[in-house]
């Protein structure tokens, strides 16, 4: 089992999810990318694409975001969307 | 002297006035609360752009935007953030003076205005200032599509030397019974101290590269920030009317008990009087 670490997902609008996450794979302007704990600090722009969370525990959930950054550091990971739909209330 | 029946005539009305005051202080109120909350829900996302913004300038002193180039300033763009409505109490009318003192301080067209709801528009029509742009047609609650298109035009009236500044004048809520106009300014962006170096910027990766970020950054900043100011102002709004109907519906009441007072002394009189002319014409008859 992988370490957690904290996840914020924002909006202009409110805050969309705030918690502990295994894994999660975000949609970079570069191509995709993955992040585990203990990644070495990073920023880096997002395109429009699905954004998946792997939860402590196993489950898993999808956004679909739309432009943004994603900024992690110190096993603080936090992606500001432009607007975000799905996840699991949607 | 009113006579009986146009003082019950005027109780009804300013009854009827009471209600329709009352309705609208509870649905001030109720969407004060929303406008709260909206602004509130707002505040992570500007919070943590601001620490971006402020961690990349600490990280980079050498990065170059033209959204923020401070220039000389020869004019400067006033957005002012108006109510749609009325029945606000001073809200709109103190918004107006403090920007319509600015405008005679300033020399002839080194201040120009950008309006923003309806009853700046209204004012404004009607007198000899310069407007660079109207805006009436926004959805009634603050929205980030609204915010966005409003930062696009600003930027581009700034980028194309239209204008030399953007400042943005609304009214920011303390607390259901006060608040406070607000001048900020919004272009250039100014708000990120260089001088803060990041807590751990170094090693930190940019992909594609810091530059692009910075870029793709900036009017996100200038969004978020016009997005709060103008939640910020839809509660004020809310609040001023919230008071103003609480104080017209205060006055309803005590204009209705002076009335019913008066009418109700009448009526004495009139029934006094009627019995003292049957007794005096019962005397007559004897």
């Amino acid at each position: 089992m992988a370490t957690p670490y904290q996840l914020t997902i924002l909006t202009p609008e409110r805050a969309v999810f705030e918690g502990a996450v295994e894994y999660l794979e975000a949609p970079g302007t570069e191509g995709y990318f993955g992040v585990l704990a203990n990644h070495a600090g990073m920023v880096t722009a997002l395109a429009s694409g699905t954004l998946k969370v792997r939860h402590a525990g196993g489950a898993e959930d999808r956004w679909q975001v739309s432009g943004g950054f994603f900024e992690v550091s110190n096993n603080k990971a936090t992606v500001l969307a432009d607007s975000v739909t799905g996840g699991p209330a949607a | 002297m009113p006579s009986l029946k146009d003082l019950r005539r005027r109780i009804r009305a300013t009854k009827s006035t009471q209600q329709i005051t009352k309705a609208m202080e509870m649905v001030a109120a109720a969407k004060l609360r929303r406008a709260q909350q909206r602004a509130q829900a707002a505040s992570p996302y500007a919070a943590k752009i601001t620490q971006m913004l402020n961690n990349l300038a600490g990280a980079a002193s050498e990065l170059e935007h033209p959204l923020f180039k401070e220039r000389e300033v020869k004019t400067t763009a006033l957005v002012l953030v108006t109510a749609q409505r009325g029945l606000c109490g001073a809200y709109n009318t103190n918004l107006i003076r403090e920007a319509e003192k600015r405008l005679r301080a300033a020399a002839p067209g080194s201040l120009q205005l950008v309006l923003v709801g309806k009853k700046g528009r209204d004012y404004f029509k009607r007198r000899n200032y310069p407007i660079l742009a109207t805006y009436v047609d926004f959805p009634p609650e603050a929205s980030i599509e609204f915010a966005r298109e409003l930062t696009k035009d600003l930027t581009e009236l700034f980028t194309n030397g239209t204008v030399d500044r953007v400042e943005i004048q609304y009214t920011h809520f303390v607390n259901a019974i006060t608040r406070k106009i607000l001048t900020e300014v919004f272009l250039p962006v100014g708000g990120a101290q260089a001088g803060e170096p990041a807590a751990s910027d170094n090693g930190t990766i940019f992909e594609p590269d810091a530059e692009t970020i910075f870029g793709e950054l900036l009017p996100r900043y200038a969004t978020a920030k016009l997005y709060a100011g103008m939640a910020d102002a839809r509660a004020s709004e809310e609040s001023a009317r919230m008071v103003a109907m609480g104080a017209a519906r205060k006055n309803a009441g005590e204009l209705v008990d002076a009335l019913t007072l008066q009418r109700n002394r009448l009526r004495q009189a009139l029934i006094t009087r009627e019995i003292a002319e049957l007794v005096g014409g019962a005397e007559a008859l004897n």
